[in-house]
């Protein structure tokens, strides 16, 4: 049943600055602006896009999840199904789009309609990622009392898998992604990375117990995963092995994105980003405009990224919506 | 353009102070006037709605928290006063207040915290909670801490990013063997904590709120940060005002226990976080030729070179003798624990000011004085200790000297009695039970301090023990009185599947705290079974002295002869003495009790003496046995027995009060709880038999005591009970209501009696117990 949101459909949102493309003194350095009015958004938790005119943003209140919706001209609010706040969101293409949230939600778009999906489990799902419509994970689980949560969707229904056991008392899997069917990772609560070869889950050494928040990566030696809660952790994978160090003063991140594998995208708490060497872990940290926490980060490999977050405590949450322009 | 500026502060840590407030233009020029008269008091500062606010935080800070209150499930204090308390509220605490971090340092070097962010929690009550909760089995990193006074944390909160990382030298690149670098919280640079690991006050007491006391909060709203005596918020609204607090943990946090959360308000947290950040430091002492020598040396020596004499804040020099960076301290000190950027060995430089009266000394409080102290710094700290050792006595005394002259030394306890303490007023609580003649009351005087005194460990403490000092239990509401249950003691054991019990190899009682260098006692394999008791208080001892073996046999029916489903018997010792003291009676006199007391919770051993034989006399610490001569026993005992008996509490409502004690005898209470036993002093009005009853459910694990079975129990005297909560001998009673509703066994008809009484009848009956 469609959400209250329903009426707000024909009022499109107007982007706010984005700079034009045919600017002709485009800048040196990377800009940030909002990317539209969030200011009856709740908090807005992740992004992605099939492409740099087909871009989603969802997130919520804590009873009503919200997904916006961006065309390469307006972002608009979309009609969803009656769900909690949305957490996270990862498509295979336009048509094949899918995002979950607070207790075992789950929304897939089919390129017209969000529709519900039944996951089995009323843990929080925070991540999802996917090889192939019919090879999605998903992973979750409550913060603080657990269990962590490994779901898969075979392209008909979503069902759950067992978690390795972990040598820590990791309570969540926080996010999801790999390169292929047979070379995918989970990283949650603790520092706990999960590596999936196509037929097992296994814990892997990550060298770290902070928080890995997300994950993101340009090939299969080149992926980095981020986290810590209050100082920056940056866990770096080389094809064999991870490699974890602390990043202070960057404080604690939350998302990251790669589209070259020398830089890496992060944001965080108090409206960081920055670019981060991988290699090096050195960073440039860019003036976002805002002390918001920043959550998600997303490249439309078009020249612009957009970063999304807010403000989650309290009520109603907050959200922001914030653009990045290098040209 | 002001987020801007803020955020170049707050992530690009290493640019020039651009935005911040200025300094005086010769911060040199005189101290910042910050100072209190003395410790405790508020910033001179404060105006006077923050006054208001910090008396409502002290109140706050020192608060019991009961379970009705979100106390626990898991916790190892119920208020924040409890560890921070020596000399006064907001200070630092005894050995007996140390916890223990724990972690996993696992083979490809992830340090794993353990615990409630690193926090061994002690006691838990309900919920399917084990009493005793289980040191998980992973852990292989387990250091102690002693709490850190608070007095200035308002002031080094205001202090710049700048200002700390200034005196940075990560790469030692002045050559001079120390190379301090500081630790981050959320890009701010940390300065509260051991390992300079947290930058907002606000975390600072969130976090120890939830670790220590299982006490849940939500973070201030934007609207109250904005009202803090520090500016808190991560968005000033003018360049003007500092954001140096902005880096409070967002996150919520909660439990499993049954109150609802948040467990304190926000005004609560407002006023507690407030109070804080208004504790005034003290000014140094007035420089003496032996302090300016002292003060000369410690330059000289390179003690400085840490702990740099002052820092400057937006409201001058702050004579802080720290650089709040971290420093290798070398392996004998290093801990393991990883805190931030902080390796296992890298600690804060402790603030000095204030130094006198917050001992012991050391991140672990392993140190008794602070030659002590100083001796046992290490890493980069090593040339300058060893600088230290080759300096003559009477050059290590004006250095000792000079740093007792950094204030509070005029509130240095040897406990927590100030200086020079009158002795409380005849039949008060705490004070003697008639008048004294001057040598009794010098006597008097002497055990009082003594039952004050904070044993160090060159006094004999432990290796393992409960209280540092007899007052580290016996506190409440004065000294001598009952313990919370924060300083309840464990006993355990094993029972057997045939329901037998089995004491453990080091006896019931699994002492809480092991001095530093010693391992903490651990439950031995097989034991499946832990029972808090609750710390009952001790004045009217002497009065149960004067009780009569016969007159507590006279009351005992052990096989119910008169069948009213009541039969109390007394605890025969092995020798044939009656016991009459303690939970189960297993203690004969207060004599016995004191030498009791002195091994099984402080591990300090006693000189024999005829005709006692309860305490150790031989221990395997360091310190030459006895640790406590008879003469001091003698007066320690001397002390206790002439302690007032409770006095009974104002009576508002005669007649409310006289139906509840008609009550009382009408449905049995009285039958266990006899008002008076005679005694060669007259009626000793305690309101116990001394005999031990079944007041557990049939089937009710339980401890074995001497010839107390699991579920026998001593009546438990009623005198004092309004003032001495929590009730049973668990302590998992908030109110006396709670307790009676606790009552089984040979207490279960009368518990029915009172659970059976109108609203009124038990309401009259309640206002009766309170003032007894």
């Amino acid at each position: 049943m469609p959400h209250g949101l329903s009426v707000l459909v024909p009022v499109m949102l107007a982007a706010c600055n984005p700079p034009p493309a045919d600017d002709p003194t485009p800048p040196t350095e990377p800009q940030w602006a909002e990317a539209f009015d969030t200011t009856d958004a709740g908090f807005l938790s992740a992004v992605w896009g099939s492409a740099a005119d087909d871009v989603f943003i969802v997130g919520g209140q804590p009873d009503r999840g919200e997904v916006y919706h961006f065309d390469g001209t307006d972002w608009s609010p979309m009609d969803i199904p009656e769900t909690p706040i949305l957490i996270w969101v990862y498509g295979l293409g336009s048509d094949d789009v899918f995002a979950v949230g607070e207790r075992g939600s789950a929304l897939h778009y089919d390129g017209a309609t969000w529709t519900e999906m039944a996951t089995g489990t009323d843990s929080d799902l925070w991540g999802v990622w996917g090889d192939a419509s019919d090879d999605v994970w998903a992973v979750g689980g409550e913060i603080g009392t657990g269990p962590p949560v490994l779901l898969h969707f075979d392209g008909d229904a979503w069902s759950a898998v067992a978690v390795p056991t972990l040598d820590r008392a990791s309570t969540a899997l926080l996010k999801v992604w790999g390169t292929t069917a047979t070379n995918v990772f989970a990283v949650g609560q603790l520092g706990v990375i999960l590596g999936y070869d196509g037929t097992n889950w296994a814990q892997v050494p990550s060298g770290t117990s902070e928080d890995l928040i997300s994950l993101w990566g340009t090939g299969p030696d080149h992926i980095v995963a981020v986290g810590g809660r209050s100082n920056g952790e940056v866990a770096v994978y080389d094809g064999s092995t991870w490699t974890s160090q602390t990043v202070a003063p960057i404080v604690g991140l939350n998302g990251v994105f790669m589209e070259q594998p020398d830089e890496a995208l992060i944001v965080g708490l108090i409206g960081t980003a920055a670019t981060l060497d991988p290699d090096s872990l050195t960073s440039e940290l860019e003036t976002t405009g805002t002390s918001l926490t920043l959550h998600a980060v997303w490249g439309d490999r078009a020249g612009r990224a957009y970063a999304v977050g807010g403000r989650a405590t309290g009520t109603p949450y907050q959200g922001v919506a914030l653009i990045r322009s290098t040209q | 353009m002001s987020i801007r500026c803020l955020l170049s502060l707050s992530l690009m840590s290493l640019m020039p102070l651009s935005c911040a407030v200025e300094p005086p233009d010769d911060p040199t020029d005189g101290v910042a006037d910050v100072f209190a008269e003395r410790l405790g008091d508020p910033v001179p500062f404060a105006t006077a709605e923050q006054l208001e606010t910090f008396e409502r935080g002290k109140a706050v800070f020192l608060k019991e928290f009961s379970l009705a209150d979100g106390l626990g499930p898991q916790f190892n204090l119920t208020s924040c006063g409890g560890c921070h308390e020596r000399p006064v509220p907001g200070g630092g605490s005894g050995r007996y207040r140390n916890f223990f971090l724990i972690a996993e340092k696992q083979d490809d070097g992830t340090f794993l915290p353990l615990g409630a962010s690193l926090v061994l929690r002690t006691f838990a009550y309900g919920h399917g909670e084990i009493a005793h909760p289980a040191l998980p089995a992973q852990t292989n990193v387990m250091p102690q801490r002693n709490a850190i006074p608070m007095f200035g944390v308002g002031l080094l909160a205001e202090l710049s990013d700048e200002e700390i990382q200034s005196r940075a030298d990560p790469d030692d690149a002045d050559a001079d063997g120390i190379s301090g670098r500081p630790n981050f919280d959320q890009g701010f640079v940390g300065r509260f904590g051991r390992k300079s690991q947290t930058v907002s006050i606000e975390g600072f007491i969130r976090g120890p709120l939830f670790n220590h006391l299982g006490v849940t909060t939500d973070p201030l709203s934007d609207a109250m940060k904005a009202l803090l005596p520090v500016p808190s918020l991560a968005v000033p609204p003018t360049l003007d005002t500092q954001r140096v607090q902005a880096a409070a943990p967002a996150e919520s946090n909660s439990d499993e226990d049954a109150a609802t959360d948040p467990e304190m308000t926000e005004q609560e947290l407002f006023d507690l976080v407030s109070f804080s950040m208004l504790l005034a430091p003290v000014p140094p002492d007035e420089p003496t030729g032996q302090t300016e020598r002292g003060s000369a040396t410690f330059e000289s020596i390179g003690c400085a070179g840490c702990h740099v004499p002052t820092l400057v804040g937006p409201r001058g020099a702050l004579p802080v003798y720290s650089d709040l960076l971290l420093h290798d301290m070398g392996a004998a000190l290093a801990d393991g624990i990883e805190q931030g950027v902080a390796t296992g060995a890298e600690f804060r430089t402790q603030p000095l000011w204030g130094l006198a009266s917050v001992g012991p000394y050391l991140h672990d409080g392993r140190a008794d004085t602070i030659e002590e102290a100083i001796l046992a710094h290490g890493g980069e700290a090593e040339a300058a200790r060893n600088r230290f050792d080759q300096l003559s006595a009477s050059e290590q005394a004006d250095v000792a000297a000079f740093l007792r002259s950094l204030g509070g030394a005029a509130q240095f306890s040897p406990g927590l009695l100030e200086p020079g303490a009158d002795v409380l007023p005849v039949a008060e609580f705490g004070g003697p039970r008639r008048v004294l003649s001057d040598e009794e009351t010098a006597r008097f005087i002497r055990g009082r301090d003594l039952y004050d005194k904070d044993f160090g460990i060159n006094a004999g403490l432990g290796p393992r023990f409960n209280g540092d000092s007899c007052r580290a239990c016996h506190f409440a509401p004065t000294l001598g009185g009952a313990g919370p249950r924060d300083v309840n003691v464990m006993r355990h054991g094993t029972i057997g599947d045939d329901g037998s019990f089995t004491a453990p190899d080091i006896g019931t009682i699994l002492p809480k705290e092991s001095i530093p260098s010693v391992t903490r006692a651990e439950p031995q394999s097989g034991v499946n079974h832990f029972e808090h008791r609750q710390t009952p208080h001790t004045f009217g001892f002497g009065l149960m002295d004067e009780i009569s073996e016969a007159t507590i046999l006279s009351h005992e029916d052990p096989d119910d002869e008169d069948g009213d489903g009541i039969s109390g018997r007394a605890h025969i010792l092995s020798d044939g003495r009656v016991g009459r003291l303690g939970w189960k009676a297993q203690v004969p006199s207060t004599a016995e009790f004191v030498r009791d007391a002195m091994g099984a919770e402080m591990g300090v051993t006693v000189e024999a003496q005829t005709g006692l034989t309860f305490g150790i006399t031989t221990d395997d610490d360091a310190i030459a046995d006895p640790e406590l001569s008879a003469m001091e026993a003698e007066d320690l005992t001397f002390f206790i027995t002439t302690l007032a008996p409770p006095p009974r509490q104002p009576i508002t409502d005669a007649a409310l009060v006289a139906g509840g004690e008609a009550l009382f005898d009408g449905i049995g209470c009285a039958a266990c709880h006899i008002p008076a036993l005679d005694s060669s002093a007259g009626p000793v009005p305690l309101y116990s038999d001394l005999l031990l009853h079944e007041i557990l459910p049939d089937g009710a694990p339980g401890i074995e005591d001497g010839s107390a079975t699991m579920r026998e129990f001593r009546t438990a005297p009623l005198w004092g009970l309004s003032q001495t909560a929590p009730y049973f001998h668990s302590g998992e009673a908030d109110t006396i209501d709670d307790a009676i509703r606790l009552h089984d066994g040979e207490a279960a008809t009368v518990r029915d009696a009172y659970d059976a009484l109108s609203d009124e009848d038990r309401a009259a009956l309640l206002a009766f117990l309170a003032t007894l």
